[in-house]
């Protein structure tokens, strides 16, 4: 198939390769896995888990193959957008570890495992944490021990453990360590906190990891570890309860109360909805990103224009927050932390092994309500710099330019001087019209706030 | 099998499974305990049930004998 194109990701597991093709994500099963692809979808596993929500779906198809040794090839469901477990809130990345202990016990149930446990594999569909490895089981042998534990320690126990012990934002230690935080390291960081869970499958086990680091190099042979069926079970269990138990200290950051501290009257918050409404009923995107969106309250708008929308904002409780009604209300809406200034980058293998975030998804149209002084006066970002940025993610923007008047601009300015000469609206206009043109333009009553709808001019 | 287990985290999850077992075992018996407790507590209730309704009936008892004369 000279035309299809090998997801660059797709190199480690030797059971099958993911492609795509005209568009369609396609994955290719080889021969070497059928057994246990069958026994997947021929034990009640598959159906199981894809009722449950627990593993994405996908259906057989004649799709030709990309490489050889193919024994078939399927089509999974498409997730809209592939999401990291560093740009996730703490409840997104103790949902998909709750997700991988149940889907490995009920795997168990069918004698099979879920033989990696890597974040990676888990994505976020209508607020639900999915497997999207199909490939990912294996059959169980008698007295195996899991041997995805290390990698489940290192990619979850280990980033919720310091997030909810030492601080929220540790999980973004997973941006410099692609294959799970280092226990020892998160040993040495946890100091000591996290009780009798943390010592065991942290502290215990960076020791034991150490102590055992070289026995390769033995010359003894290596024994033989056994873990009988009815351990491996309570080992599970017991991992699964303690995860349930893991919450975070009631803390209160930077954005925590922005909308009850906000400077909006009602009738200007209500004037805003009904502007930002009618501006995405006329753009009618099917995938929106709101950029600085706290808890989400405006991607609602989104959503309840049939768009799927995934919300970008730098407080990791506001994520929190966005994530708890996304998962109530099973909405595609995904909430990730994601500082605008320093968005996630590509990181691992030839700095393509995950893409940047600007690289899984163009969005239809992308929302900046509120942000712009923040980009601006903040961040020192020239306006010219932010329009021709943000033209080379969307060709529909929907844009609320605060000017200086504003309350919120002034407290910026409050303890800086201002060197911002440009920052007008004049300024606003002509920086944006060498990439836009604006299509709409609207004063929030009562606020000294306008609201922009612009479409990319073409380059 | 791609992933390299590492014989540190094999051994270590012998040991933290012995301690699950052990943990699940205590939960079972906790669990059974309570049930007793509870059945034991409910025979009780059902008893001072029956008691109260045999009160009942000897305080309405005097009654039917009344209306029976």
């Amino acid at each position: 198939m000279s035309d299809a194109q090998r997801e660059f990701s797709s190199f480690r597991d030797p059971s099958g390769v993911v492609f795509f093709h005209d568009g369609t994500l396609y994955r290719q099963i080889n021969t070497c896995y059928q057994k246990q692809y069958q026994a997947l979808m021929q034990s009640g596993l598959y159906e199981e888990l894809t009722k449950s929500g627990d593993l994405i779906r996908h259906t057989e198809t004649e799709a030709s193959a990309l490489t050889e040794g193919a024994y078939r090839v399927i089509c999974p469901d498409r997730v809209p957008m592939i999401s990291y477990p560093y740009e996730w809130s703490f409840s997104m990345l103790k949902d998909a570890a709750a997700a991988t202990l149940r889907i490995h016990r009920a795997a168990l149930e069918k004698g099979m495992i879920l033989k990696d446990a890597s974040a990676y594999n888990i994505q976020f569909v209508d607020g639900h944490a999915t497997l999207i490895d199909t490939l990912s089981f294996d059959f169980y042998s008698d007295g195996q021990p899991w041997i995805a534990y290390g990698q489940f320690c290192r990619h979850f126990l280990a980033p919720l453990f310091l997030m909810a012990n030492i601080d929220i934002r540790l999980n973004l230690l997973l941006r410099d360590w692609i294959d799970g935080i280092p226990l020892d390291l998160a040993a040495t960081l946890l100091n000591g906190k996290g009780g009798m869970f943390a010592k065991q499958h942290i502290v215990w086990h960076a020791k034991a990891v150490k102590k055992h680091d070289e026995d390769g190099k033995k010359q003894t042979p290596t024994r033989t570890i056994k873990l009988p069926l009815a351990s491996h079970i309570a080992l599970i269990e017991s991992m699964m309860r303690g995860v349930e138990r893991l919450s975070l200290p009631k803390v209160q950051t930077e954005w925590g109360d922005y909308y009850e501290s906000t400077n909006y009257s009602r009738q200007a918050a209500a004037a805003k909805q009904s502007l930002v409404t009618a501006f995405l009923e006329q753009s009618a995107p099917k995938t929106v990103w709101d950029i600085g969106a706290n808890d989400g309250r405006f991607s609602r708008l989104a959503l309840q224009c049939g768009a799927s929308v995934v919300a970008l904002d730098i407080d990791p409780l506001a994520v929190e927050r966005g994530y708890l009604w996304a998962k109530r209300a099973s909405k595609p809406l995904l909430p990730l932390l994601c500082d605008l200034t320093n968005p996630s980058p590509a990181i691992g293998f030839a700095c393509a092994e995950r893409k940047s975030i600007f690289e899984r998804q163009k969005p239809d149209c992308i929302l900046a309500l509120a942000v712009i002084h923040h980009l601006a006066i903040s961040n020192n970002l020239p306006l010219p710099m932010i329009a021709s940025w943000l033209a080379s993610l969307t060709d529909a923007l929907i844009i609320e330019f605060v000017p200086k008047s504003d309350s919120q601009v002034e407290l910026l300015l409050k303890t800086r001087d201002d060197i911002f000469p440009d920052y007008t609206r004049e300024g606003f206009e002509t920086a944006f019209g060498t990439c836009f043109s604006i299509v709409k333009k609207e004063a929030i009553i009562d606020s000294e706030r306008i609201l922009y709808f612009m479409k990319r001019t073409p380059s | 099998m791609y992933l390299d287990p590492g014989l540190g985290s094999m051994i270590i999850q012998i040991i933290v499974a012995s301690l699950a077992t052990v943990g699940a075992a205590l939960i079972v018996m906790r669990n059974r305990l309570s049930g007793l407790f509870k059945k034991k507590a409910k025979a009780s209730d059902e008893t001072e049930d029956k008691s109260a309704d045999a009160v009942l009936e000897d305080d309405t008892a005097p009654e039917h004998k009344e209306s029976a004369k």
